[in-house]
């Protein structure tokens, strides 16, 4: 395991302060708020849509259309989730007495799992702290490798070590054959080996196994390496809302999801659907088998552990594929067949959930769509840019304001804050979602890769080849208008405006992608 | 109710939409149409120019012309200008009635020539027939229909149109009140009281629109039309069309500028308003097209004729008249033209260029 280097390596936790995490509940006045505001958000939307679609400004059908969609994507999803917000509630909010239910004696077994070539300064604290967990049945560490010195590291913490060489199905697979072969606790609690658990992680999540139908328990996964840069931070953003007010709403829904970093699970859930799901989005997969099988869940907004989130684009961009391929996989193959087996809310969150990565089509149209209306002289739209920007600008306001509400039940004060970071990386993210989804749709294999756990600061000119792409036509079409055009038009000036919007936010990926060969340049770090 | 909605959060989820879309149908549209009111009349209202300064100082003239490139292109407008050594301030441009995109006010036109200090004379054509919606197809009578308010929607929308403008507009609509080409003239059974009614109804929503930079030109055809006046408060300026055809048709023949003004503006003359000549123009049928303009800025130019304070040339090379047969009503093509007006427009009034000559500038 690891080079002998790395031995001596301590892993950094970098706590963030946890005097100023939050652990939020929604009283009835801040759910009233959220509501009047939603519903004037559906005002502003509506604002839009009847000036996008019956002003006078509609040109060829196709392009309208396809410029609809790519308009509209962003929209319509910020809609859904505003509903989602809506039902946002800590466990305790949903109980009549307001008190957490007694743990009753429930102890639990806690699997990691490890793959040659991660850093043995990880396991090494990972399983300290698993090793000091409150009620623990059994620790185990599912290794990929067999590497003897995690075998020497696990019997000083007294954690079993399980040979999990040549077992299919990467991380599932070897937590199926645990369950099958060794751990026989009634609880289980799968935990990534970046993510170091709180000493009383099982004793907060245990008792909300009081019900005997609810399947597992999910907390917030929160990351201690997101100050290092701006893409560490942009991918932690990312989670933020998901983890705060979307698992929150679907906890009021009653179908908070499973992820795959530190969810605890009642055995008897995992052994009715066959165990661990294994494919590559095996978490949500897990869910939706859970789910459809009658489960129910819970959401802790707590953090019981810490994490790393990717620190360049390279991880991160792998990380993304894997997810959107695995998501979008599962939109055509999975979800049809459990569909019918779903309650209605779980039907529309898993429709809602996995056609997530098809905003890489919408996002490719976005950024194509103004280089070929310009270069070519043809028309989606013709409508004034003010009139755009003016009609546009209510839902943008509200939608801010929604967010900053939302920002209420994140759970750390360091989590608030204007999100440029996440909607920077989501933009520069759209091919790989692009990439994501046809794979999904074409059933293509992406190999399952573990997320590295270092950053690098190498150069990847292919990964952002596409970025400049966009970036130099957007810039030659922007040119020549002025060269080519007899006369500048309103449509063409909404063009110009789009391509215009589409390089600059593209920029700071596209320089990021190449910077390790200018290495005079300083790294743009994040100010804490 | 609220317990149906609280355990199914679907249903509570498309009834809210349904019902805040209601809303914004019923209350947010009525909310923004009153913001909309309100906005026009305290604010955009009170931005406009009123029209009254369009008229030029006693003894001076507003020089202006059509071309086919007018509105969009003025580069040829200028190089006459030019050769005329004559600051342009009247550009002439001619729209149908209609619900298309061509139908609306060109406000965008109108945006350009503000920003290069020339006023738009719009000759408003109310063709009924070119609406998708409710056009009246028989043009008998049809000026009819006008005055009892069936095309108010769309007047307004114009009237709205030229007071975000702000800067003033000559308006011409239903010009040539008894040409039979034209379906609002009285040989199609518009008879003057019709005619009337139909003016001061479009006049009126004007003003109720709050369009005071609108100025409007009422234009006869002949004699008759005096029959069709509407009345000294409904109109700011009365528009003649002068054009010799030549020998073009059989027994026509070759009449000089003055004699046809004189027929043209003595039955107008008691009227008392300004006079802009908006539409000049011979051919070369008969006589020669240097001498007839020499001979129209002379007579211009010697003091008989106080009552025109205006002139716009109609400079159209390919003219379809009636007959189907082009015309060349070219005014700028002869380089002799220029040359030999240019030493008289001073005379006639015309504004020079150079220090001074803002003095009388319309905007």
């Amino acid at each position: 395991m690891g080079s002998s280097d790395d031995s001596s390596a301590t892993i950094r936790v970098r706590h963030a302060g946890r005097q100023r995490e939050i652990e939020p509940r929604v009283p009835w006045r801040e759910r009233v708020e959220m509501l009047l505001l939603a519903a004037l958000g559906v005002q502003a939307f509506l604002f839009f849509s009847e000036y996008w679609f019956f002003s006078t400004s509609r040109r060829s059908p196709i392009l309208f259309w396809l410029l609809t969609l790519a308009v509209f994507w962003n929209p319509l999803r910020n809609l859904y989730n505003w509903w989602v917000y809506l039902w946002a509630s800590h466990p305790l909010d949903l109980r009549r007495d307001g008190k957490e239910p007694p743990l009753g004696g429930r102890i639990a077994d806690v699997l990691t799992t490890a793959m040659p070539g991660e850093p043995y300064p990880m396991f090494e604290a990972t399983l300290e702290a698993v090793s000091r967990l409150e009620h623990l049945n059994k620790a185990y560490l599912l290794d990929g490798g067999d590497d003897p010195a995690l075998r020497e590291l696990c019997e000083r913490l007294g954690v079993e070590h399980l040979d999990c060489r040549g077992v299919k199905g990467a991380k599932a697979g070897k937590v199926n054959l645990c369950l099958r072969e060794r751990s026989r606790a009634e609880f289980v609690l799968v935990i990534d080996p970046d993510h170091i658990p709180r000493p009383d992680f099982l004793t907060r999540t245990l008792p909300w196994f009081e019900d005997p139908e609810t399947g597992f328990v999910q907390v917030v996964q929160a990351y201690h390496n997101l100050r290092e840069n701006w893409v560490a931070w942009g991918a932690a953003e990312q989670t933020f809302g998901f983890y705060g007010s979307t698992q929150m709403g679907l906890n009021g829904l009653g179908i908070p999801t499973a992820i795959g970093a530190n969810c605890t699970f009642r055995r008897a859930a995992l052994d009715s659907i066959g165990g661990h799901a294994e494919h590559l989005a095996e978490d949500a997969l897990t869910s939706m088998r859970l789910h459809a099988e009658g489960w129910n869940s819970t959401y802790l907004p707590w953090r019981g552990s810490e994490g790393l989130v990717p620190t360049d684009l390279g991880t991160y961009w792998k990380q993304q594929l894997k997810w959107a391929t695995g998501m979008s996989y599962l939109m055509f193959a999975e979800v049809p067949k459990l569909f019918r087996r779903f309650d209605p809310v779980a039907r529309l969150h898993y429709v809602a959930s996995s056609t997530y990565y098809l905003g890489g089509v919408a996002q490719a149209l976005n950024l194509v769509l103004p280089i070929v209306c310009l270069l070519f002289q043809v028309y989606g739209v013709e409508m004034p840019l003010s009139g755009f920007l003016v009609h546009l600008a209510p839902y943008v306001l509200v939608s801010a304001l929604m967010h900053a509400i939302a920002q209420r039940w994140y759970t750390h004060r360091e989590e608030k804050g204007i999100p440029w970071r996440s909607m920077l990386l989501e933009r520069a993210t759209w091919h790989v979602h692009l990439l994501g989804f046809v794979f999904g749709a074409i059933g293509r294999k992406v190999p399952y890769l573990p997320t590295p756990k270092e950053g690098s600061d190498k150069p990847i000119p292919w990964l952002v080849a596409p970025h400049w792409a966009i970036i130099l036509l957007s810039v030659l079409a922007i040119l020549w208008v002025p060269v080519h055009y007899q006369r500048i038009d309103d449509g063409t000036w909404l063009m110009v405006f789009f391509a215009g919007l589409n390089s600059l936010l593209l920029l700071p990926a596209a320089w990021l992608g190449i910077r390790g060969w200018f290495p005079g340049f300083p790294s743009v770090e994040v100010a804490s | 109710m609220i317990r149906v909605l609280r355990r199914s959060p679907i249903v509570s989820g498309i009834v809210g939409l349904v019902v805040l879309a209601a809303f914004y149908e019923v209350a947010v549209k009525a909310a923004a149409r009153l913001v909309g009111e309100i906005w026009y009349r305290q604010v955009e209202c009170r931005l406009v120019d009123d029209h009254a300064s369009l008229v030029p100082p006693r003894g001076n003239r507003l020089w202006g012309m059509y071309r086919p490139e007018i509105p969009w292109n003025y580069q040829r407008y200028y190089t006459i200008a030019d050769s005329l050594d004559i600051v342009p301030s009247l550009l002439s441009w001619y729209q149908a009635w209609g619900d298309g995109p061509d139908h609306e006010f060109k406000t965008d036109a109108v945006e350009k020539s503000t920003k290069a200090g020339l006023v738009s004379m719009v000759t408003w054509e109310p063709w009924l027939s070119a609406f998708h919606h409710g056009a009246v197809l028989d043009p008998e009578s049809c000026m009819v229909h006008v005055a009892r308010g069936e095309f108010d929607p769309y007047i307004r929308s114009w009237a709205r149109a030229v007071v975000r403008s702000r800067e003033p507009v000559l308006v011409r609509p239903m010009h040539e009140l008894g040409n039979p080409w034209y379906g609002w003239s009285s040989p199609h059974g518009n008879s003057p009281r019709i005619q009337i009614e139909a003016w001061r109804h479009i006049v009126a929503l004007f003003r109720e629109e709050g369009a005071r930079n609108a100025a409007f030109v009422w234009t006869p055809y002949d004699a008759l039309d005096t029959l069709a006046w509407p009345g000294r408060e409904w109109v700011d300026w009365i528009g003649l069309d002068i054009f010799n055809y030549g020998t073009m048709v059989p027994g026509g023949q070759w009449v000089d500028f003055k004699t046809l003004l004189d027929h043209q503006l003595e039955p107008v003359k008691q009227f008392g308003k300004p006079v802009i000549l908006a539409e000049v123009g011979t051919t070369g049928f008969g006589g020669d097209r240097t001498d007839w303009w020499r001979d129209a800025f002379l007579a211009l130019g010697n003091g008989s004729y106080p009552e025109v304070r205006a002139v716009v040339i109609f400079d159209n090379p390919a003219c379809i008249n009636s007959t189907g047969i082009p015309v060349d009503w070219g005014f700028s093509r002869a380089q002799g033209v220029l040359k030999t007006l240019r030493p008289l427009l001073g005379q006639a009034g015309f504004r020079r260029p150079g220090p001074g000559a803002e003095s009388f500038s319309p905007i």
